[in-house]
């Protein structure tokens, strides 16, 4: 058994250590709701409690030692808090991400992570994050989700810090019916309770090991009183044909009132004995006393969300959408309003792992962000450009001729400014690994200017999470063309984006930052309200605020520079060496001021640098009239087939205002034909039950 | 001579299942021919008041609206149109149905044409974050 700590507190003071509870890392619950990792991730759950009050500006750290597999090396710098590093790790086996935590730090969380370390050894080794300097004051602190311990943005005073970590920081990873954990291999999701007597809960089914076989059958069990004998039901679900890991199902317990507790068993056979496999099980308890449910509805989903099956027992019921809006929405009371809140929700938008959830929907890999530093390209940044204007064309006799034949100004390939930070943030950290006291070095020619190297490559963060969970109508009018959704994004313009990609789920903004010469390009990745994600829309552009890259021509230069040697040279034997020298220097100086033949760069001022550098969005929403008594006297758009007293979507009772698109009164008994097609002409147009 | 169930009902018309409130029960006389959807029932003028005006028809088994009365003298004729809704209710609520509106079973993401709109919108702005600041001068070499 292993030990786990967790180190809190302020940032450069002592740290408060707390034991966690310890886990056996030989085997663990796997907690991913989107993938299946091919090894563990460990979950450790606790309460976190800090002595130190937490406010916003405020430096928080933590840090947290893992037990990993082996005895490798553990790096540690003594007192000074900086972040360790991980010896022969594979780097391709991680991943990273970032996400925020919420402004309110979490009275309980979960940590998860992997160790993606195999087969090499480790050890335990202690994670330390410094926080943000007094500039943040966002609560924010990136942890990304896993990975190892690459490159990390380090600058001595600045503060930030970035580490691309194992593990994973939230403040609840599951939802749980009625707010009960489920011992389940499955994550519990979207669990709603529409009215007394239904119950939803969904699961997605996996399983440790590759274990994760989508059950061909099922058991639930009514626990009913304790003085009644458990009722069991048992059905056979339709296995979806492909992608079986990740399939998801979905509960809808239908009843007058529902049972006290329900068990839920999954098996591999229909006759119920689940052939030999896994049986996840779960107790589930409902809020309502407990009588027997009459049925039960069970929804299959194949892994991109797409609903497969909906099945009852007992009875057949036709294919119908989730989150169908049916319940006891205004009632004739005239209350109006389903899941809609009616309320423009705040602004608390969290930023988190989104560069991981691209990771793993393979639309953005990892390995396509290429180095320059692969090419021996270099970013300084850190300098006086005036130093550097004055060095390059320095009076310097020698320094002068070797650049008539080897121009070190041919080597600039950019030379620009762009925006510094982004909620805080450096967007173009200094690269650790370079010496702290650099100069500029040209190709083939050393400055003596003073400059700190950067990292140059693509540089990705998230921008922010537009959280659109909340709906505001909770109906029709939260799609298009009713809801327009608008993104700003700074250096690229503003995009529309589809409500129907992200309401009732979320946007996720990604900018990619190219440092070399200021290109953007920004990613919008929606996720919608059945949690599918898509990179739905990119859009690019620069924020770099150029300065022309006086690329001479180095043959006019050299050239005009002979022309005046020569000349001088005519005079040489005639003069004294120091007359010659005097002479060519002349040269140089008259040289000097008229080499610029050419510009070979561009004047880019950057209009867009003008534009707002704020991003936000922009939700437009209609105002409907809304009368109090619509329901009742007009109804709403229903599409439901029943019966009165029994319609097939929940066997509820229409009630109030029922118009009819077709009612079939043929079968009434001692009824006229007139009769039967005057109820058929009454239902048609509209009656009052 | 057949029975009849005299009264009134508040209800509209158009309602399923109605109250029907009795005043009396009085017997009455069918004019010959006549129809079950729209029988005449010769009643005496002093059997019936102003108010009655919903009726009910063991005979038929049929509840009836008063669509006309005609009095001469000693003798009323009603002229009644069955309510058919009233009269087969627990066959109606077992008819099969596709429902096209609801004040209970719907579902809100169907559009809704009689939804009025106002001509003016609801903006929100969310802002995510800021870009600040400028980066010294940066060489690319």
């Amino acid at each position: 058994m292993a030990i786990i700590s967790l180190y809190t507190g302020l940032y450069g003071k002592d740290l408060v250590k707390y034991e966690m509870n310890s886990v056996d890392f030989t085997s663990g619950v796997w907690q991913n709701p989107e993938t299946q990792p091919d090894n563990f991730d460990y979950q450790l759950t606790g309460a976190y409690k800090s002595i130190n009050a937490f406010t916003s500006g405020e430096n928080w750290c933590f840090g947290i030692t893992i037990p990993l597999r082996g005895t490798t090396y553990i790096q540690d710098t003594g007192t000074e808090i900086c972040p360790l590093l991980p010896y022969n790790c594979d780097e391709s086996q991680y991943e990273s991400g970032a996400f925020s935590l919420a402004a309110q730090r979490p009275a309980d969380f979960n940590i998860y992570f992997n160790d993606y370390c195999t087969p090499k050894s480790l050890g335990n080794r202690n994670w330390y994050l410094p926080c943000q300097n007094s500039e943040f004051t966002e609560n924010q602190i990136f942890i990304p989700k896993k990975g190892y311990m690459t490159s990390h943005f380090y600058t001595f005073g600045e503060g930030y810090f970035s580490l691309k970590h194992l593990w994973t920081f939230t403040n609840s990873m599951s939802k749980n019916i009625n707010d009960r954990a489920v011992p389940f291999y499955s994550t519990v999701k979207d669990s709603t309770v529409y009215n007394t007597s239904e119950l939803t809960g969904s699961y997605r089914m996996g399983g440790i090991g590759g274990d994760s076989i989508f059950p061909a059958s099922f058991v639930f069990r009514n626990n009913g009183a304790a003085d009644q004998q458990p009722v069991e039901w048992r059905g056979d679900v339709t296995v979806p044909a492909e992608g079986i890991a990740q399939s998801r199902v979905k509960f809808k317990f239908t009843a007058f009132t529902l049972p006290a507790s329900l068990t839920v068993k999954f098996g591999a056979s229909s006759d119920g004995s689940f052939g030999g496999r896994n049986v996840y099980q779960s107790n589930l308890t409902m809020p309502n006393e407990a009588i027997n449910a009459i049925g039960v509805t069970i929804l299959t989903y194949s892994p991109d969300g797409i609903l497969q099956k909906a099945v009852i027992i007992g009875t057949t019921l036709d294919f119908w959408q989730p989150k169908n809006q049916i319940g006891n929405w205004g009632a004739s009371s005239g209350i109006e309003g389903g899941d809609g809140t009616f309320t423009a929700h705040s602004d608390n938008t969290t930023a988190q792992d989104v560069l991981n959830k691209i990771e793993e929907k393979k639309f953005l890999r990892k390995n396509w962000i290429s180095n320059y530093s692969n090419y021996g390209i270099k970013l300084y940044t850190g300098f006086f450009i005036t130093d550097l204007f004055r060095e390059l064309f320095t009076s310097d006799f020698i320094n002068r001729f070797l650049q008539s034949v080897y121009n070190p100004l041919s080597s600039i390939l950019s030379l620009h400014q762009m925006p510094e930070y982004y909620n805080g943030i450096k967007l173009i950290p200094n690269d650790i690994n370079s010496p702290v006291n650099s100069t500029i070095h040209l190709s083939g020619y050393n400055t003596s200017v003073s400059a700190v190297q950067t990292v140059n490559s693509l540089n990705s963060f998230s921008a922010g999470r537009v959280d659109l969970s909340s709906l505001y109508f909770g109906s029709f009018p939260d799609y298009e063309p009713y809801t327009q959704i608008t993104l700003n994004l700074p250096f690229c313009g503003k995009i529309s984006v589809a409500p129907s990609l992200c309401m009732g789920g979320y946007i996720d903004i990604i900018y990619t930052i190219d440092a070399l010469n200021g290109g953007v390009c920004v990613n919008i990745v929606t996720t919608d309200r059945n949690d599918v994600s898509y990179p739905a829309y990119s859009v690019s552009g620069n924020c770099a605020y150029s300065l022309p890259v006086i690329g001479q021509q180095g043959g006019d230069y050299l050239k005009g520079f002979i022309n005046t040697g020569i000349s001088a040279a005519a005079t040489m034997i005639t003069k004294s060496p120091l007359t010659y020298l005097g002479t060519v220097k002349s040269a140089f100086d008259t040289v000097s001021t008229s080499h610029y033949t050419q510009s070979t760069g561009s004047v880019s001022g950057n209009i867009s640098l003008l534009d707002d550098w704020t991003v936000w969005c922009e939700i437009s929403r209609p105002e409907w009239s809304n009368p109090e008594k619509y329901s009742q006297l007009i109804g709403i758009p229903s599409d439901v087939s029943g019966t009165i007293n029994s319609n097939d979507a929940d066997f509820s009772a229409f009630t109030g205002f029922l118009k009819c698109k077709r009612f079939e009164a043929q079968g009434i008994s001692g009824a006229t034909d007139k009769e039967k097609d005057e109820i058929e002409k009454l239902l048609t147009s509209g009656i009052y039950i | 001579m057949i029975e009849i169930q005299v009264g009134s009902t508040p209800d509209e018309k158009i309602k399923l299942e109605k109250t029907f409130n009795i005043r009396t029960t009085i017997n009455g006389e069918i004019f010959t021919p006549c129809s079950v959807e729209s029988p005449q029932l010769i009643v005496s003028s002093d059997s019936v008041s102003n108010s009655d005006t919903y009726f009910y028809v063991p005979y038929f088994n049929r509840y009836y609206f008063l669509q006309s009365k005609d009095e001469s003298g000693d003798i009323t004729t009603l002229t009644l149109i069955c309510d058919v809704l009233m009269s087969f209710k627990n066959d109606i609520r077992n008819c099969p149905l596709i429902a096209e509106r609801s004040s209970n079973v719907f579902n809100g993401y169907l559009t809704d044409g009689e939804r009025e709109f106002k001509n003016y919108s609801l903006n929100q702005y969310i802002k995510l974050g800021e870009f600040t600041g400028m980066q010294n001068w940066l060489v690319g070499v």
